[in-house]
């Protein structure tokens, strides 16, 4: 491979900021998606209308968002690791 | 807590549609233009279900009034993503019309097909003449709405309140439908299912007592007497 | 000059489109730009006048929207099937198609779920959905599982990319698209640390992103199949959708693939061997779709239940006869002998049987949806009927266009063939299928061990 220009240099404090801006907003989306599952929950529960179906939804989605944000922190905080020396 | 019922003598009733008419001025139920009647968008919240049997010249036919059947356990109710539609303690299968987002998931899955939907803004693109005959105590459906038969509910909230005022219970006879007041040939009686004294408890044990698709589990509340001898 | 630096790369093919636009580009994208614009245009004036601009009516409320909801969100599987399962099952062959794949399950959820949004009658009170939702109905268990299945196939698509923006950004001019791939390229440096990183997530994602899929697929079905209705209440709806939606999946995949190999001009990376492979397996899924499809309405036939039985041959010799025999020849008689045979299995023939499918898979959602409508148990609507609307026709006009203009923004800003993957083949293929081979060569008396 060539040698890279840009390379792996942080190119600015710009380029960071805009990452962390990015992570913090899947973060945050996840958040919301878990905040809408709970508030659903919550609706169920108080109209008395079907509850059991809101956990049972609940169980399975809520840890796949949570894994997926877990997952996009881990490459994220990894590879800034791995890339330095 | 009462459980709101119907039963329809189909022995006595006689198709003359005046349940469906009254039904439509009481309940603000749109006319569609005769363009959309084309295209199939006619709105009946009752409607006479006809069925033909046999061919000339041995040919019968037999009329059913067919309001919604307020099932006890309604498949539509079941899909509704927003609880626009649902079960009332009183088993009214009520439906909450600003929560609408017009899925039309509950038309889809009534297997009744009572369930209508606000395609255009009918109400408003109505005859000015019809305004006037506008029952204000019903509020009119905008675009992008279901809407069906609620066995004239606004009828019960008038009533709880007036006998509310008057400091005494709700009687027999305060709230009844629209179309069960109007019907000439008395065939409808509607009343409290879970009460074993009222008419329509015991008309409904009668031997000529059917519900629509009672197989599919529904429980329908609404009940049909049949005819006592074959017809024609 | 770091411009023309990208012409000596060894793939350099594959940064072509990326940093040379030629005037096609433009005309494409125009052309495109148009018909996305005919289609907001019908959407808006749904939108201002209400769904009667369409052609549904009383029975037949759901048609076009919902249909080609289940259309797209049915071809989403082709990113799965073959990204995960072919790097799960490591078939090498997959380097050159897994992010062709990948895209096209990205934007294809997206466009699916748009559709449901333009099927509302109040999409103003979508609000109602967050606030008053009930895990009852299944168009819920549908948002929640779209909603994770297009999160998951984005993070799927993004963390094997990032060594080729890295390659990107390496090359990039400065300017706005060099801040961009600096930003997406997360520092990548290729060191060993960072690979593991890599290549751990990528692994688990693949794992996690084939369930998801295949859960998505089924709890669309289960919005008919929840429901009462003749010929909707079938058990085996779950599978049948989820293979319906891979055999589609495929075909949209061919289709792309030979559009892409002709217009960037990949004969060396996306080569007839791909083609056969993958269309050895949509026979798999021809023959699949016809077992399915046989086993449902053989089911439906011998039941006789005189509701199911107006749909069955409402479908089969009635109203809808025309749509459901065409479905038959365009899933089974057209593409079953083209890619039976290696003669036929070209890369034309793959792609003829291919676009066959496409249309087959539109009719075969349109031949579920329609006639169970059309025909309800209470007789009074005895044979409904329905007719597309202008409206209806332009936004699903609007909907394949938006997918075309995304897809070709998409291979302007980011490699369509993923050239990591691709090099990565380059070194190390031989090796690792060395490597394969020899755990299972019979009689040697040998442990494996790592080659040097």
């Amino acid at each position: 491979m060539a040698t890279p220009r840009n390379s792996s240099a942080p190119g600015g404090p710009w380029v960071f900021r805009t990452q962390l801006a990015l992570l913090a907003g899947f973060s945050a989306f996840a958040s919301l998606v878990i905040l809408w599952i709970a508030r659903l929950i919550y609706v169920s529960y108080t109209l008395h209308d079907v509850f059991s179906a809101s956990i049972g939804i609940a169980l399975i989605a809520v840890p796949i968002f949570v894994f997926l944000t877990c997952m996009v922190h881990y490459v994220f905080w990894g590879l800034r690791r791995g890339g330095r020396p | 807590m009462p459980r709101w019922g119907m039963v329809i003598d189909l022995d006595k009733c006689t198709a003359c549609q005046a349940c469906v008419v009254a039904c439509q001025v009481e309940n603000n139920v749109p006319v569609v233009e005769e363009k959309e009647y084309r295209r199939r968008r006619a709105m009946s919240w009752m409607k006479i279900v006809s069925e033909t049997e046999g061919s000339y010249p041995d040919v019968s036919q037999r009329f059913m009034p067919r309001p919604c059947m307020m099932c006890d356990n309604p498949p539509c109710t079941r899909v509704c993503p927003v609880h626009a539609t649902y079960l009332n303690p009183e088993g009214l299968v009520a439906q909450i019309y600003p929560r609408c987002i017009g899925c039309r998931f509950c038309i889809a899955a009534c297997p009744y097909t009572v369930k209508y939907f606000n395609w255009y803004d009918y109400h408003d693109r109505g005859p000015d003449e019809l305004r006037k005959a506008d029952n204000p105590d019903v509020s009119a459906r905008p675009k992008g709405v279901v809407e069906k038969c609620t066995f004239c509910h606004h009828r019960l909230m008038k009533a709880k309140d007036k006998a509310a005022v008057e400091n005494r219970p709700l009687r027999q006879g305060d709230y009844i439908p629209a179309c069960v007041e109007t019907c000439p040939s008395r065939a409808m009686y509607f009343g409290d299912l879970s009460d074993p004294e009222s008419q329509v408890a015991q008309l409904a044990k009668s031997p000529r007592a059917f519900r629509l698709m009672e197989d599919l589990g529904t429980q329908p509340k609404v009940v049909y007497l049949s005819e006592r001898k074959p017809y024609g | 000059m770091a411009e023309t630096d990208w012409r000596k790369e060894e793939d350099a093919i594959l940064l072509r489109p990326i940093f040379a636009t030629g005037r096609t580009y433009y005309l494409v994208v125009a052309v495109l730009g148009a018909l996305v614009l005919w289609g907001l245009v019908s959407y808006i004036v749904q939108y201002e006048n209400g769904l009667g601009v369409t052609g549904m009516n009383f029975p037949v409320s759901w048609s076009f929207y919902i249909i080609n909801f289940v259309f797209f969100v049915g071809i989403s599987h082709a990113g799965t099937l073959i990204s995960a399962i072919l790097r799960l099952s490591q078939a090498e062959w997959r380097r050159p198609i897994t992010r062709i794949a990948e895209v096209i399950t990205v934007l294809v959820l997206g466009i699916g779920g748009m559709n449901i949004l333009i099927d509302l009658g109040r999409p103003d009170r979508l609000m109602n959905l967050f606030l008053y939702g009930r895990y009852q109905s299944p168009l819920l268990w549908d948002a929640t599982s779209i909603t994770a299945y297009f999160t998951a196939s984005s993070v799927y698509l993004y963390i094997p990319m990032i060594p080729d923006i890295a390659v990107l950004r390496d090359r990039s001019p400065p300017g706005w698209r060099s801040f961009l791939y600096r930003v997406l390229a997360m520092g990548w440096a290729g060191t060993e640390r960072q690979h593991k990183v890599l290549n751990r997530a990528v692994a688990i994602m693949a794992v996690l992103v084939v369930p998801i899929a295949v859960s998505v697929h089924t709890v669309v079905s289960f919005v008919f199949s929840m429901t009462v209705q003749p010929m909707w209440h079938s058990t085996i709806f779950g599978p049948y959708f989820v293979v319906g939606a891979i055999f589609s999946g495929i075909a949209a995949l061919l289709v792309i693939m030979a559009v892409l190999r002709k217009v960037f001009h990949l004969e060396d990376y996306l080569q007839p061997i791909h083609f056969s492979y993958l269309g050895l397996l949509l026979l798999v899924m021809v023959l699949l779709w016809f077992y399915f499809t046989f086993a449902e309405y053989l089911t439906t036939y011998y039941g006789n239940e005189p509701n199911e039985m107006r749909v069955f041959f409402a479908k089969l010799s009635g109203k809808y006869a025309p749509a459901f025999w065409a479905m038959v020849a365009c899933n089974f008689a057209i593409p079953l002998p083209i890619l039976a045979f290696r003669r036929t299995r070209t890369i034309l023939g793959t792609v003829i049987a291919s676009i066959s499918i496409i249309i087959g898979m539109w009719l075969e959602r349109f031949i579920i949806i329609v006639p169970t409508l059309a025909n309800p148990r209470l007789r009074q609507y005895a044979q409904g009927s329905y007719a597309p609307s202008i409206v209806e026709i332009g936004i699903m006009v609007g909907c394949f266009a938006l997918f075309s203009l995304l897809y070709v923004l998409f291979s302007k800003l980011f490699p369509i063939v993923s050239i990591s993957e691709v090099r990565e083949g380059r070194e190390k293929t031989v090796e690792i299928v060395k490597e394969r081979l020899d755990r299972y060569k019979p009689g040697l008396g040998k442990l494996p061990r790592a080659t040097t």
